[in-house]
């Protein structure tokens, strides 16, 4: 993703010229973002981009560079073949500056119901409600990885619980993009499936008021509670207090989602 | 005591709302509406093997009032640790697409009419009655061993028929091959805990990033705790495993051969081979002569080895492969390297080839030259394609010429071994091979006076009319066909059920109980955890309820010694159980006695299965599982050395206790290139190649009903180099029609997708039945496994105005 792409026609000089074309990229690109959304989020949003200092913005920019006319003919360049994500590349936000006021019951429920809607079933990996580079991962990363700080339309792109496991699309898969293969004149077979999915419970249960909730889910893949519960983040439950880091201290897993089968599997039995 | 009420009031607020949102979610995505809030409390779960691929990954089934309501990864167990990819954590899907088959059918007036179990298991006793010889029985790697076995004593052992087949024909035949005429035994050596200790993994024509997920994933994720594993992939095509790797060595197709001799050739001439594993461990081979291609060969040496390798050199072969000499070069120095710790991966690119035995052998040649054996890390391993293409198709042997445990039909003793411990009739068992796949199925097509001497095909756990290649020839032709009669065991209509005779519908996965045997030589079992809807029903009873059947017909095969039924299950009384009877079907566990009898097939080959209410406490055992002093069941995982396998003797070090030359010794082959079967010319100047996708699943039967993975990938398309498609006009979205000798079929494009192709070359997966590629493929095969080519055939290209 840093690397430049092969080909791309070399600077003349390295004046300042190209910054300041670099500046204005940046604004045209931030206003298309910017303009695909209009909310108070999104005006909370756009103060940072307007605010760019330092090593947080110019000089690390890397936007896609356009051929020259004389090129596009080339097969080489054709089809986006060395097209380049520019995204994470894009200017860092900072955690305060995109603080969320607390969200009310009917909100919460319209972020619950689209966090339903991308998950078979409650556990599921989550699809992808957008389209995506087919071919690689890298561009998961761009937005998704834990140490991005990337503002999108006003939203926080989820940040990955398991960042440790490199092959994104092993486990998610889109359901937006390559419109042309679901043209009704393309499409396969299309049969309704009656597959009802287990739910999740909504909130964990307290032993009193003001008890730490215990935890309504399974662990295993979320071992980065940050990544959905962390604040910024789009969710539901975030913490209010981020700074506590060891949060199986006072929240308990629910025994009720231990999954363990009929038998306890007996690994001694294991050979050499 | 306010508290209290005044948390109840918000907690119930918050909950109402979540429960319209999910609601609203459910009925979105086609479910039932449910009004209240569940917990994790009444979902019971239990262990399965995933239904896919060959992987093996083990996960936990969910379920809640009867049906299957999530999934989760085992963390228990070793193949996936928890982890899944889309198909397995989608896979509870694949029993709700709402078209499922819930009654048996037989075509009446050319529509299929509903009849009942009692009228259809008698209209195939009597099909096969009637002209026992002339019945095909075509089953498939997703056979669970003991359906496997319960179809191959009831055609070999009663009906002294060898017409059995898997379609692992159609994928694992030259893996076969390869380990048989190598190591005199079929199976890997290692394991999937080479992928942990290798130092470079190697893909020859493979895409586990699509296609092995799990078992990919297992080997990059090693690159994030700071280890180095190199990935060296060797293709046709640049894939999102190439993404990954370190050398991504892009050949032209079928020159695989030659890129193995040249790696051998180098390694002999610079004396950079392991001479010590070589004088202690092997011996050479090649084919009797130019044109005889069969599995045993002659015997060669040495001398006669180096001077065969002579051709391939950097030049040729670079020429011939378009693969630089300097990455030929650095292939050597890997191999040369005894530190470094090489693991060879494939899959169907070596094994859906014409020379795809040849192939096979020469991999597994340059690791036993090069020593690059036998310690962890170092392995020649192929990937199934099924569940359980081992544990039932290669294990249990319902091929045409094999019997269980590794052993033949052609073989007296192998054949006395069954009739012993079926206790039959001596001479019962059939010595000549049955017809294999594509003979079997052209048979079928040709009409019965024509020599078409298969007249009925009894079909199970697999779609023939979508993946058997060039369709028309091998399966379409049976339409009009008076005598020729169809009988299919499927879970949803398929491009099979359209043309077949009689339908019967099938218990599918957790809606039975089963055992798969996976690409590391791991047995794993699961019990049914939810009924199956309708009247479908397992596909071992429907086996055990026709040869009932025959038995009450008078079949004399269906008779033991002593009078009994071929399938004579005993409950712990020691009373018959008459399991035949669907309503008994579940009074003992017929999984288990079928199964712990097949078991006793197991030790002659020192394929020792472990017993099943040992394999019921694990997610897996890898064979040999063998029984300690202390009465504990022990996997291996490498097979053939010391330290490791419990049958090589003390001091071997490495021991190939089957070898063909009996002298516990590996053979090294030499096998040379030899073109594809159709080359490019200017009529059809593309070669086409099918496979796979990471989202469905072989026919896509399955997959295609999953709203997740349909919505990922809801059609086939055909992939192209963009100057190819800039030279045709074609650009993402246009159809274009990819016709061959055989037939044509009309795609969307897709450029700069999932995949490249080289130019010359194009990519049609072939999940979608609305898009049969395999109306296209050839049917030409491997002379000595007999398994088709579905990667290289040649089309053109043309520009579809719809």
């Amino acid at each position: 993703m840093n690397s430049d792409p092969k080909g791309r026609p070399a600077h003349d000089s390295k004046s300042s010229v190209p910054v300041v074309v670099c500046v204005i990229a940046i604004i045209s690109i931030s206003g298309v973002f910017m303009g695909m959304r209009r909310s108070e989020k999104s005006a909370e949003g756009n103060l940072p981009w307007l605010n760019l200092t330092g090593e947080n913005s110019v000089e690390n920019l890397d936007v896609p560079t356009a051929p020259r006319y004389a090129e596009i003919a080339k097969s080489s360049w054709k089809a986006d073949s060395e097209w380049v994500n520019g995204l994470n590349k894009l200017p860092q936000n900072t955690q305060q500056a995109r603080q969320q006021k607390v969200m009310s019951v009917a909100e919460r429920a319209v972020v619950v119901k689209k966090r339903a809607e991308r998950r078979a079933y409650d556990g599921a990996p989550p699809i992808i409600p957008h389209a995506i580079q087919t071919i690689d991962v890298k561009s998961c990363v761009a937005c998704h990885s834990q140490d991005s700080n990337v503002l999108l339309a006003g939203s926080v792109p989820p940040k990955m619980s398991h960042q440790m496991f490199a092959n994104c699309t092993q486990c998610h898969v889109p359901s937006e993009g390559n419109d042309f293969l679901k043209d009704s004149s393309h499409a396969g077979l299309n049969v309704e499936n009656l597959f009802t999915g287990a739910r999740s419970p909504g909130s964990g249960s307290q032993a009193y008021d003001g008890a730490p909730p215990v935890i309504p889910h399974r662990l295993n893949m979320r071992q980065n509670c940050q990544a959905c519960h962390g604040s910024g983040m789009a969710n539901a439950i975030r913490t209010p207090h981020p700074q506590q880091q060891s949060c199986l201290q006072c929240h308990a897993p629910n025994a009720l989602f231990d999954n363990r089968e009929r038998f306890q599997l007996n690994h001694f039995y294991k050979g050499k | 005591m306010k508290t209290q009420e005044l948390l109840e009031r918000r907690s119930f607020l918050k909950l109402s709302a979540m429960a319209a949102a999910t609601s609203v979610a459910q009925a979105k995505a086609g479910g039932t509406t449910t009004a209240g809030v569940k917990d994790g409390a009444g979902i019971r779960w239990d262990k399965a093997p995933c239904r896919f691929c060959g992987t093996g990954c083990h996960v936990k089934v969910g379920v809640e009032n009867g049906k299957v309501v999530a999934i989760a990864g085992h963390e228990g167990a070793e193949v996936n640790k928890g982890l899944l990819c889309v198909k397995g954590y989608h896979v509870g899907g694949i029993l709700y697409g709402k078209d499922r088959l819930t009654q048996p059918m037989l075509r009446k007036d050319g529509v299929l009419q509903p009849i009942s179990w009692d009228e259809a298991i008698t209209v195939v006793a009597e099909k096969i009655y009637n002209d026992p010889d002339k019945f095909g029985f075509y089953g498939s790697g997703q056979w669970t061993i003991p359906e496997g076995y319960a179809a191959l004593k009831f055609i070999k052992g009663g009906l002294s028929n060898n017409h059995l087949e898997p379609n692992a024909r159609l994928c694992m035949a030259s893996a076969v091959t390869g380990y048989v005429s190598t190591y005199g035994v079929d199976e890997p050596a290692g394991c999937y805990d080479d992928l942990d200790a290798a130092d470079v993994v190697i893909l020859w024509g493979n895409n586990p990033a699509e296609m092995h997920p799990v078992l990919f994933s297992r080997i990059i994720d090693r690159r994030t705790r700071g280890e180095t594993v190199k990935i060296v992939d060797i293709g046709t095509r640049h894939t999102r495993s190439s993404e990954f790797a370190d050398h991504v060595l892009k050949m032209k197709p079928q020159s695989d051969l030659a890129i193995a001799n040249c790696i051998a050739r180098y390694l002999v001439e610079t004396d950079r081979y392991d001479k010590d594993f070589v004088s202690k461990y092997c011996n050479f081979r090649i084919d009797k002569d130019e044109k005889t291609r069969d599995l045993m060969g002659k015997a060669s040496s040495f001398e006669e080895y180096k001077e065969m390798l002579q051709p391939y050199t950097y030049e040729y072969v670079s020429e011939l492969s378009g693969i630089p000499s300097a990455e030929l070069e650095r292939l050597v120095d890997m191999f040369a390297d005894p530190k470094l710790k090489i693991t060879s991966l494939w899959c169907m690119g070596m094994n859906q080839h014409t020379r795809g035995t040849a192939i096979n052998r020469l991999v597994h040649g340059i690791h036993l030259l090069s020593g690059h054996f036998g310690t962890p890390g170092n392995a020649p391993t192929s990937l199934t394609g099924q569940p359980s293409a081992c544990g039932t198709a290669r294990e249990v042997g319902t091929l045409c010429h094999t019997l269980p445990g590794g052993r033949l039909v052609a073989k007296p003793d192998d054949r006395e071994d069954c009739e012993k411990i079926w206790n039959i009739k001596a001479g019962s068992v059939n010595p000549k091979p049955g017809h294999h796949t594509v003979k079997m199925w052209e048979k079928f097509c040709t009409p019965t006076e024509e020599g078409g001497d298969i007249t009925t095909i009894l079909v199970q756990v697999t779609n023939p009319g979508h993946t058997l290649p060039n369709l028309k020839k091998l399966f379409t032709n049976k339409t009009g066909l008076k005598d020729k009669f169809l009988i299919v065991s499927e879970v949803y209509p398929t491009a099979t059920t359209e043309i077949a005779d009689l339908v019967l519908p099938a218990a599918l996965w957790v809606e039975k109980n089963g055992i798969f045997g996976n690409s590391e030589r791991r047995t794993q079992q699961w019990f049914k955890q939810v009924e199956p809807p309708g009247e479908a029903r397992e596909d071992a009873w429907m086996t055990i309820a026709i040869a009932r059947k025959l038995f009450e017909m008078g079949h004399p095969g269906m008779k033991d010694l002593d009078g009994n039924f071929l399938f004579n299950l005993k409950n712990e009384q020691g009373d018959e159980v008459p399991v035949w009877e669907y309503a008994h079907y579940h009074d003992i566990n017929v999984d288990r006695e079928l199964y712990d009898e097949y078991r006793q097939f197991s030790f002659k080959k020192h394929k020792h299965l472990a017993p099943y209410d040992v394999l019921a406490k694990h997610t897996g055992l890898r064979w040999p599982v063998v029984e300690g002093d202390d009465g504990i069941f022990r996997e291996t995982k490498f097979r053939f050395s010391e330290f490791s396998d419990p049958f090589v003797e003390k001091g071997k070090g490495i021991q190939f206790y089957h070898s063909v030359t009996k002298d516990d010794r590996a053979l090294i082959w030499f096998c040379p290139y030899e073109a594809p079967p159709e080359v490019p010319d200017e009529e059809y100047p593309f070669l086409l190649c099918t496979g796979r996708v990471l989202e469905h699943w072989h026919s896509g039967t399955m997959t295609m009903r999953v709203p997740q993975l349909r919505q990922a990938m809801p059609s086939a398309y055909v992939e192209l180099h963009p100057s190819d498609a800039a030279a045709l006009g074609l650009s993402n979205g246009d159809l274009a029609k990819v016709v061959s000798r055989r037939g044509e079929m009309v795609l969307p494009t897709w450029i700069n997708g999932r995949s490249r192709p080289q130019e010359g070359e194009v990519f049609v997966p072939f999940f979608d039945e609305t898009k049969l590629i395999n109306q296209v493929t050839l049917e030409a095969y491997c002379p000595v496994s007999k398994e088709p080519d579905y990667k290289k055939c040649a089309v053109s290209i043309i520009k579809h105005e719809a």
